[in-house]
């Protein structure tokens, strides 16, 4: 297109431009892995969905106890969700009724999700029963896309999920497609009418959406997609006709990748059991090594460790073991934990030692220069700071930052270490020692004394005045104030008493 | 004569000759001019500093103050150890201190406490650190906190009151602190290659 020379006033719009956002859409092809569990509350419990034995679960207290699933032995006595349990009993009085344990499906996800990570860093939990998974780039890892949706299954059957799955160009279509029992691999031509196939109650609309489209005949994907885009936006709303595009791929879906933070846990049962911590350090060696290989194996850190010695006949003993920076050395754990047990005792002897992380984190390397010899200082300083709270304590070692406040205790507070603010406050002169109470003084005929000497005040006091808005009603006027030695002092009267509250060192 | 001669330019900092002045070594600016010319550039690094004092509010803080606030805002870190009285964040900022790089650790057992100087001047990550008093610092004591600043590389302040200018003291520099009309005088009881003698500060106009 040449340019042309004259100054347009409204200048037309290239055509070739595409609008950004298909661009973003197409900008990376994605392809997702989605996995649904059918039967994932009765697995969870341990209990196979192919087994011939009639067990059904059940949801709901009392008069709304309803079947939520049940095996196959069961629903060849005619047992189906949703029936009442009563009914239930009635088909088979053989039924064992377990109820459902969701705090178990939500661990068992995070498992199966634990496992996913080996085929793809980006898992995303679409709960309570699907994961998803984006496998552009490491399906040729596994030998194509074939080849993942193969091992996967593999994986999964072996810790005794049955799962479906489906690959697609779109998250949203792949879980659809999954939970539409087709596994199948869809390309981006093929997506639409893959697409269309599915029937309306995949999808997890609202009952009473579901009712309406049934109502008005449409049974199947297809049905939906031909009809005008405005008229579905006024009747269903806007949710609909969103998924459907995120579907097709005519609008980005971001998902939240899933970060493992299942905390790593060791045992080490001891061959003789002993109360001498030097010959434990060994076996916390060992596990320190293990842990270490765990961490770098899940890209992670961490940055607190809870030992427990396990004793027989006393309850057992913890220790926490924290560190300001997060890191996985285990050489750096051994210093930390030495520096902590050094003097303590235990009660009886020892009989198992557990190690449990903390959650992890993700792992920071730090970049080391080669041809320079100075320290990195903040690599330094965390060491230090690490050491020095494992002796001594969380709360002996901080940093102080000023604070905007009048009142001179509220002035300043504690922070942790490197977290100050660098405000100078706009203050009068202020001594470099605060006592943390304030000394009461001797005054003799109205004068201060420090030490047996009458202590000289400078002019120009200050007077400060506590939150009148809290409820706090004194006054203080502030002095500087000369002994006769030479010590700079900060005193104040309140009423008719003289306080110290700081010297100017 | 001249083999004499060539003997001393060929090792000048192992042999001491009486006339000669400071140490070698770096030293870190004290801040005040005076001062630094009395002490031959500042405060040794790698070294224990005893300040000697009476008792608080006489002026040894603020002595040390300028060297340790540049260190802080040069990036290297600083710590202090106090005991009663507490380091008041506002005075320190107004003094030009960094408090993002400044660390207080506050133990009150004793053994703690020069446990965790020991461990922040062998560090590293410390330029500074400053001391309150101990009870009772034995000689044993102040040796391994020189020995922890020489190979870190930093400077170890130590506050401690007037009595113990008797007691000997590995230091490489002593100095007590007294209060003159206005002024600070600082008597150097103690300093490599020099003998005793005071240095008079002027105060800055705020009435330091």
């Amino acid at each position: 297109m040449a340019q042309s020379l004259s100054l347009e006033l409204f200048p037309e719009p290239s055509p070739a431009e595409p609008s950004p956002q298909a661009e973003a859409v197409n900008a990376r092809p994605q392809e997702w892995l989605g996995i649904w569990f059918e039967h994932l509350p009765m697995e969870a419990l341990g209990i196979p969905s192919k087994s011939q034995e009639a067990i059904a679960l059940v949801e709901g207290q009392g008069r709304n106890a309803l079947i939520s699933g049940c095996t196959v032995g069961a629903s060849k006595c005619g047992i189906r969700s949703g029936q009442n349990v009563t009914a239930a009993l009635a088909l088979s009085s053989a039924l064992r009724i377990i109820e459902r344990d969701s705090r178990k499906e939500h661990k068992a996800l995070r498992q199966l999700a634990l496992q996913a990570q080996r085929f793809t860093p980006t898992v995303s939990l679409e709960e309570p029963d699907a994961l998803l998974l984006e496998v552009a780039g490491s399906a040729h890892l596994f030998g194509g896309r074939e080849g993942v949706m193969e091992r996967a299954q593999e994986v999964f059957s072996r810790m005794g999920f049955t799962s479906h799955l489906a690959m697609a160009p779109t998250s949203l279509a792949s879980l659809w497609l999954a939970r539409a029992h087709q596994s199948i691999c869809v390309s981006p031509a093929s997506l639409g009418s893959r697409l269309g196939d599915i029937p309306i109650h995949i999808p997890a609309w609202p009952p009473a959406l579901r009712a309406n489209l049934a109502r008005l005949g449409i049974k199947r994907l297809r049905d939906l997609m031909r009809l005008p885009r405005d008229g579905l936006v006024k009747r269903f709303g806007p949710t609909l006709v969103r998924q459907l595009d995120q579907a097709l791929g005519r609008m980005p879906d971001p998902r939240i990748t899933w970060q493992g933070i299942l905390p790593c846990r060791l045992r080490r049962e001891l061959p003789v059991e002993s109360d001498r911590l030097e010959l434990l350090l060994p076996f916390i060696m060992i596990m320190l090594d293990e842990l270490s290989m765990l961490l770098r194996a899940r890209d992670a850190a961490v940055d607190v460790i809870y030992l427990l010695f396990r004793h027989a006949g006393s309850p057992p003993t913890r220790f926490r073991i924290g560190s300001i920076a997060s890191h996985r050395d285990p050489r750096q754990w051994q210093i930390l934990i030495d520096t902590q047990l050094q003097n303590k005792s235990f009660p009886a002897p020892v009989t198992e030692i557990l190690l449990i992380s903390g959650s992890l984190r993700p792992y920071e390397a730090i970049n080391h220069s080669l041809l320079s010899d100075e320290h990195d200082i903040a690599h330094e300083t965390s060491k230090l700071l690490a050491l020095l709270q494992a002796r001594l304590g969380d709360a002996a070692v901080y940093g102080v930052s000023a604070l905007a406040d009048a009142r001179p205790e509220q002035a300043w507070e504690m922070v942790a270490p490197g977290r100050a603010n660098t405000e100078i406050p706009l203050l009068g002169r202020r001594p470099l020692l605060l006592l943390p109470v304030p000394q009461p003084l001797n005054s003799h005929n109205g004068l201060p004394g420090y030490r047996g000497a009458a202590l000289k005040l400078m002019p120009s006091p200050e007077r400060i005045a506590g939150a009148w808005w809290e409820g706090e009603s004194w006054q203080r006027d502030y002095y500087q104030a000369r002994s006769g030695d030479g010590t700079r002092l900060w005193i104040y009267r309140c009423g008719s008493d003289w306080f110290l509250h700081g010297f100017f060192s | 004569m001249a083999n004499l001669h060539t003997l001393f330019s060929k090792f000048p900092t192992q042999i001491w000759r009486g006339t000669q002045g400071h140490s070698a070594g770096t030293k870190r600016s004290t801040g005040y001019e005076s001062l630094d010319k009395a002490l031959g550039g500042g405060w040794p690094v790698g070294s224990l500093v005893e300040v000697l004092a009476q008792g608080p509010g006489l002026g040894e803080l603020s002595l040390v103050m300028p060297a340790v606030a540049a260190c802080t805002r040069n990036g290297e870190g600083a710590a202090w150890l106090p005991a009663e009285s507490l380091p008041y964040a506002p005075a320190l900022a107004q003094v030009g201190m960094d408090l993002r790089h400044l660390l207080v650790i506050s133990v009150q057992d004793d053994r703690q406490r020069l446990w965790a100087a020991e461990q922040c001047l062998r560090s590293g990550a410390c330029a500074a650190v400053i001391m309150a008093p101990f009870a009772q610092a034995r000689d044993r004591s102040l040796r391994r906190l020189k020995l922890a600043a020489a190979t870190g590389g930093s400077i170890a302040f130590l506050l401690r009151a007037a009595g113990a200018m008797l007691q000997p003291s590995p230091a490489s520099l002593r100095l007590s602190v007294e209060r003159e009309a206005h002024d600070i005088r600082i008597t150097l009881l103690k300093c490599h290659g020099q003998p005793p003698r005071s240095v008079r500060l002027q105060s800055s106009g705020s009435g330091h």
